[in-house]
């Protein structure tokens, strides 16, 4: 009996990678169908993007590189979709990460066609809205919480003339009122590094835009104080809350079919615990007290 | 799925589990390769996407009109001096700039997290503890106010403590660390999220999965074949 | 010249001028050019970061280089890193992010490998659940209640098997870990605050450069 206490206090750690990475690849090739429940939170969000009225400007960020898109994929490919399917609402992309304009364009790649006559960016259309019509990208500005700032403070001198391909958009931009950041909305900020914070200090405080923050699971705490104080209006926090929202939009993707992967690596990580904890009572302090 | 894709994806698949290899618990070239690839990529990426920027937003409207733009003239002066850095003798002159960067970025993250980071904060946890006609939002600002403060008060080094101060720094302790374990939850669901949506990448669509089993046997049956019977080889291939 | 430009006194009035520029219009409403000034502050900080990362190129070529000629251990890597990067820089730089040759390297190797930076946490996150929650003392009790309530309350199953773990779990986010966070943030500002007034007194001059401090500091 004390053989299996010592095999628990002494697992070797490569079986667990080795577990998790059988779990994972079962999860998902032969995905079960457990219940999903949604959270208020993610209620909220979806609640405050169907608010969204004829005329409103919304501009959403892609504060995303690589570390976090496969994180946080499944929040872009509902929310922005959502976004776009609201008549009348304009548009701006903007993405404060060197990496960020690959996802914004794989973003409008999978949940848009190219217009007719067009078969290159940024000629997509997207639920109806075409670019330079309904929406526009003004690309990446660097300087991460400074660019933030910066837009904040001159939004059309900071934007300048010009989109990210270089199509001139000041005719857009007076069309549609937007003069300076007080003209914008609603931010609906996709992070993987924490922008929230930026749009609460720079855009929130000064202007009361309303903001929406879909984040990756490490930044979601600090959204969670910013939400409960009530600087965001909704927050969809990492892979689950996608999963939430996805299931909300009917806009179904990768996020709802890893969910059942995701609940067997949860209870793995609880049993490991539970494992690590009957090895230490029945083995492992023993030793220490025979030492 | 074409050719140009088939090879992204093979080459991707190898990055990924190359990387994964270190979990073997052995230093091997596989993650070495990986690990070089992927920080020369990365650093080219950031270099060529700054670059881009200057070049649309700040000379094309120096180009177009310098007498209009003179302040953009200064700031990309000012960018060129940073770059003074390199050479002995006159790097002191980047100091300049690297000032400037500090005082504005030190100046704008202070004069906004003033509000968000204190005033805001406190004045959520100031709420109604006494409201009977909602007693249960009345108990949950009550123990936020008393989660806050207990807290706050562990962070005190400055006095002795004992007495009142020695319940509430246990206290604070006791929650401090609740709610370490409730970010470690969080943190662990992010990571697994990632994991996920990488790993939905190689194995849903057919071809990555075959790819990626065929991958991940060629590096396993080379890292066990290198370590157990070319272990010198292995000791030149690793950095 | 070059002693008054690596005079400490002149380097902390810039920090002092440009900090004054960009905190006076936002507490209070400015004529022109002051505003003017501020944003025109915050695109050069932005203009300069850009130029900082090229020193960095600088110093990995030069680094790299070196292991190179002289055949350090892994100079091949060093090589496969530094031309790599000169490749993407060039093809970059000549026919834009959007070229073919460029966005193959992103695809195959940078955004793979970034993800998978990262999604490795994972796997040292349950090693370390396995070895380190053990149960000695309260404060273990407690940070393993709290993670066990957060995992249950997080998976989807969790909810559904125990039905009471999703307010709890929500209670145990939204309160206790909100106060911690609460906390930290209140304890950065601080110390954000505390870095900027001793960075304007001119006690903290190490950030810009000036190792050296005063004995009275």
């Amino acid at each position: 009996m004390s053989s299996i206490f010592k095999i628990c206090a002494t697992i070797d750690r490569r079986v667990w990678y080795a577990l998790i990475f059988l779990l994972v690849g079962y999860g998902l090739l032969r995905p079960v169908g457990f219940p999903l429940i949604v959270g208020p939170e993610v209620k909220q969000a979806y609640a405050v993007i169907e608010s969204l009225k004829p005329g409103d400007v919304v501009l959403i960020n892609y504060d995303i590189s690589a570390f976090g898109w496969d994180e946080i994929k499944g929040s872009a490919l509902s929310m922005v979709p959502h976004i776009f399917s609201k008549e009348g609402v304009k548009v701006i992309l903007f993405t404060d990460q060197d990496q960020g304009y690959i996802y914004l364009e794989t973003t409008l790649k999978q949940i848009g066609s190219p217009m007719k006559g067009y078969d290159k960016f940024p000629w997509y259309e997207v639920q109806g809205k075409k670019y330079l019509e309904d929406y526009i990208n003004i690309g990446f500005i660097p300087g991460f919480d400074k660019a933030i700032a910066a837009l904040a403070s001159d939004f059309r001198g900071v934007v300048g003339r010009t989109d990210w391909y270089g199509n001139n958009i000041e005719a857009w931009l007076d069309a549609n009122g937007i003069k300076s950041a007080s003209d914008i909305n609603m931010i609906v900020t996709l992070d993987c590094a924490g922008a929230q914070g930026s749009w609460v200090n720079y855009w929130y405080l000064p202007y009361k835009t309303r903001i929406v923050n879909a984040m990756i699971g490490v930044s979601a705490p600090a959204s969670i104080n910013s939400y409960n104080v009530g600087m965001l209006e909704g927050i969809v926090v990492s892979v689950r809350g996608a999963a939430e929202y996805q299931y909300l939009s009917k806009y179904y993707g990768t996020a709802l079919i890893s969910m059942d992967a995701f609940s067997m690596l949860q209870f793995m990580l609880i049993i490991a615990m539970i494992i690590g904890n009957v090895g230490y009572y029945f083995w492992e302090r023993k030793q220490e007290k025979v030492s | 799925m074409d050719i140009i894709s088939l090879i992204i994806t093979i080459l991707a698949t190898f990055t990924t589990f190359s990387l994964f290899s270190i979990l073997t618990g052995v230093d091997n070239p596989f993650f070495a390769l990986a690990e070089n690839i992927y920080v020369g990529g990365a650093v080219g990426l950031t270099i060529v996407v700054s670059f881009t920027w200057i070049v649309s937003n700040v000379w094309a409207k120096i180009s177009s009109n310098p007498l209009a733009n003179w302040p953009l003239v200064i700031s990309l002066v000012l960018g060129l001096m940073m770059l003074t850095r390199i050479h002995p003798k006159y790097s002191y002159l980047a100091r300049i700039p690297i000032c400037i960067a500090t005082g504005v970025g030190v100046a704008i993250s202070t004069r906004a997290i003033v509000f968000s980071g204190l005033l805001y904060q406190i004045r959520a946890t100031i709420a109604p503890i006494f409201n009977l006609s909602d007693p249960m939002t009345s108990f949950t600002n009550l123990m936020i106010v008393v989660f806050v403060l207990t807290a706050l008060s562990f962070f005190i080094y400055t006095r002795e403590i004992q007495g009142p101060l020695k319940v509430s720094n246990k206290i604070g302790r006791l929650v401090l660390f609740t709610a370490f374990g409730a970010l470690y939850a969080q943190t662990y669901m992010g990571r697994v999220g990632l994991l996920l949506g990488r790993m939905e990448t190689l194995l849903i669509p057919e071809t990555s999965l075959y790819i990626s089993v065929i991958i991940v046997l060629l590096i396993l049956v080379t890292i066990i074949v290198l370590t157990k019977y070319y272990p010198e080889t292995m000791k030149k291939l690793n950095p | 010249m070059s002693a008054f430009i690596r005079s400490r006194e002149f380097l902390l009035t810039i920090i002092v001028a440009t900090s004054f520029f960009i905190y006076f219009p936002y507490f209070v409403t400015s004529p022109e050019p002051l505003p003017s000034i501020e944003s025109w502050l915050v695109t050069t900080t932005v203009v300069i970061v850009s130029f900082a990362v090229l020193v960095s190129l600088y110093t990995m070529t030069r680094r790299e280089a070196l292991r190179v000629t002289k055949r350090g251990k892994g100079w091949p890597y060093g090589l496969i890193m530094i031309g790599l990067t000169w490749f993407m820089i060039i093809v970059g730089v000549i026919s834009g992010s959007s070229a073919d040759a460029f966005r193959f390297c992103t695809d195959a190797f940078i955004l793979p490998g970034d993800a998978t930076i990262y999604a490795i946490l994972v796997f040292y996150l349950t090693s370390a659940g396995a070895r380190a929650f053990k149960l000695k003392n309260l404060e273990s009790l407690v940070l393993m209640i709290g993670a066990v309530t957060v995992l249950l309350k997080q998976a989807p199953l969790g909810e559904y098997l125990f039905p009471y773990i999703g307010p709890v779990g929500s209670w145990m986010v939204n309160n206790v870990g909100m106060a911690a966070t609460r906390v930290f943030a209140i304890s950065a500002t601080l110390g954000g605050i505390v870095l900027a007034v001793r960075l304007l007194t001119g006690k903290e001059m190490a950030m810009v450069g000036l190792l050296s401090r005063r004995k009275k500091d």
